[in-house]
């Protein structure tokens, strides 16, 4: 699988649905609060005082901008920059145009979390506003939908390896880029922490049978779907260059089938004892890997914060699809059943366009 | 046989029939991408030859009388925004030996009658994905000539 999945929380722009603020803005102090709020999601996002003394705010009259820096959680600042101009005799300043850019001080599995579950949540929110004491901004960000996707796949693979970190102990750096080998990696290690075991897909597994009166009773057993279970062995998983102790673990295929069966018994059948090489495969394509002994996740693993970020995700999946299938159902908007019909219709093409002869 | 069912975190892509539920919006098409996307995060994709049956369909009524009016030219860039957005995998060299391997092996008429499908099951194979279709026995039919010791075609079928 060739996925990859980058990282890119640079500037999106929004457009000002309201945010008229006091001029000069009022300087942040340590009882500051900034609120985020995304109604869409029923979301109040409250940052704690310990990082409300790292707000920063600058103005730049000359360029008609104010920035507000605002660290959210470890590692993640949020930058709003607001364009606009100074009104009522310079006692406000009124904004026209906003962008965010989410900041990460270190690429750690939880702070990719955050920054990508505000991403998304941000391109599918129709409103988001922010609000500290005297300053209230109404945004609505308009994000590409396949930036939402990437960033709904980064989130995805930062919340497994959080799971992978609180029950291993370790802590994991993402590279801004990272391959479909890393993501097959992350997964079946937060499966086999979470599940306890899972699905993978099954490859040729060649066994090694002696070629005589014992081999050939044991192809007479095997040659239907059968059950076949390998281990339990200590494993390790390799996840970005650490090595991950699951305990012992135990690969099973329920339906595994001999394959080229009848070069197999020929070569059994000639009796010199001489190890037969014997392909074998599941029939439905599945391997079982279990993990009984994986490390565990403790009882309460996440404080408040973000916790309430890992339940968003059945909305952000919601909006997510919604807006797909809006995309799907706009290439047929408007038109009559016959024109859709006609649009919709399959190619035909006659027989002489096509091969000739069996 | 080299068929096997999807897997949990299988990447899929839509047979045509599929997506043309899909434009159509039927509720259970709209079911199977909630519960896909919920699961992988990104939308199911779109092979090379779903991509030419999709827009052979307003090709086909642009150079009739009449061509395209107002609202059907309009829903062709809304198909081609769709396209962009799901992806499309290559028909590559790999696909066209696979797409051979199996018709070579069916036959002409069953060929002709399942050539569109050979070259999408060829594609997600040569891509390592499965394939979102309402028509088991047809993909049945075609991992049916595929070697024993090939991947296996996975199917995810979804119906009403």
């Amino acid at each position: 699988m060739s996925t990859v999945i980058t990282s890119q929380y640079s500037s999106a722009t929004a457009t000002v649905l309201a945010g008229i603020l006091p001029f000069p803005p009022p300087q942040p102090v340590s009882e500051v609060s900034l609120q985020i709020v995304v109604p869409d999601f029923h979301l109040r996002l409250g940052f704690p005082l310990k990082y409300l003394d790292l707000v920063d705010l600058t103005l730049d009259i000359q360029s008609g901008k104010v920035i507000f820096t605002t660290a959210v959680e470890e590692d993640v600042s949020l930058v709003f920059t607001l364009t606009g101009e100074l009104i009522e005799g310079g006692a406000k300043f009124r904004s026209q145009e906003a962008s965010l850019n989410i900041e990460l001080a270190a690429e750690r599995a939880q702070a990719n979390f955050v920054a990508s579950t505000l991403w998304a949540m941000f391109g599918l929110a129709g409103q988001v506003r922010v609000q500290m004491p005297e300053v209230e901004l109404d945004l609505n960000f308009a994000l590409p939908l396949l930036e939402i996707s990437q960033m709904l796949q980064r989130r995805q693979a930062a919340y497994r390896l959080m799971v992978i970190e609180r029950a291993t102990d370790r802590q994991f750096f993402l590279p801004e880029h990272f391959s479909g080998e890393d993501l097959s990696a992350i997964t079946e290690t937060y499966r086999a922490i979470v599940d306890r075991s899972y699905i993978g897909h099954d490859h040729i597994i060649p066994l090694s049978v002696a070629a005589n009166q014992d081999g050939l009773a044991w192809l007479a057993e095997h040659d239907q779907p059968t059950r076949y279970q390998f281990g339990p062995e200590p494993v390790d998983k390799i996840l970005f260059g650490q090595s991950i102790p699951l305990g012992h673990g135990m690969a099973v295929i329920e339906d595994g089938i001999i394959l080229e069966i009848d070069r197999v018994r020929a070569e059994l059948a000639r009796g010199d004892g001489h190890l037969v090489e014997v392909p074998m495969r599941s029939l439905s394509g599945q391997v079982r890997y279990e993990f009984p002994e994986a490390p565990h996740l403790p009882d309460t693993p996440w404080p408040e914060r973000i916790q309430a970020l890992i339940d968003l995700e059945s909305q952000l999946d919601t909006r997510h699809a919604e807006a797909y299938h809006a995309l799907a159902a706009a290439t047929l908007a408007g038109l009559t059943e016959e024109e859709k019909k006609e649009i919709t219709a399959r190619p035909k093409f006659s027989e002489e366009a096509s091969l000739t002869n069996d | 046989m080299a068929l096997g069912p999807v897997l949990p975190d299988t990447l899929l892509v839509l047979d045509t029939d599929i997506l043309t539920e899909w434009r159509y919006q039927k509720l259970y098409v709209r079911q199977a991408i909630d519960d896909y996307m919920a699961s992988v995060k990104r939308p199911p994709v779109l092979t090379s030859v779903t991509v030419f049956e999709a827009l052979y369909g307003i090709e086909n009524k642009e150079i009739k009388p009449g061509g395209l009016n107002e609202r059907t030219a309009r829903d062709r860039l809304e198909i081609e925004r769709l396209i962009q957005y799901c992806g499309a995998l290559s028909f590559n060299q790999t696909s066209a030996e696979i797409a051979a391997y199996i018709s070579a092996r069916l036959g002409r008429s069953k060929y002709n009658e399942h050539r569109e499908d050979i070259f999408i099951a060829a594609t997600a194979l040569a891509h390592d994905y499965g394939v979102a279709t309402r028509n088991r026995s047809d993909f049945e039919l075609i991992a049916n000539h595929l070697p024993s010791d090939h991947a296996l075609l996975r199917l995810a079928i979804w119906k009403p």
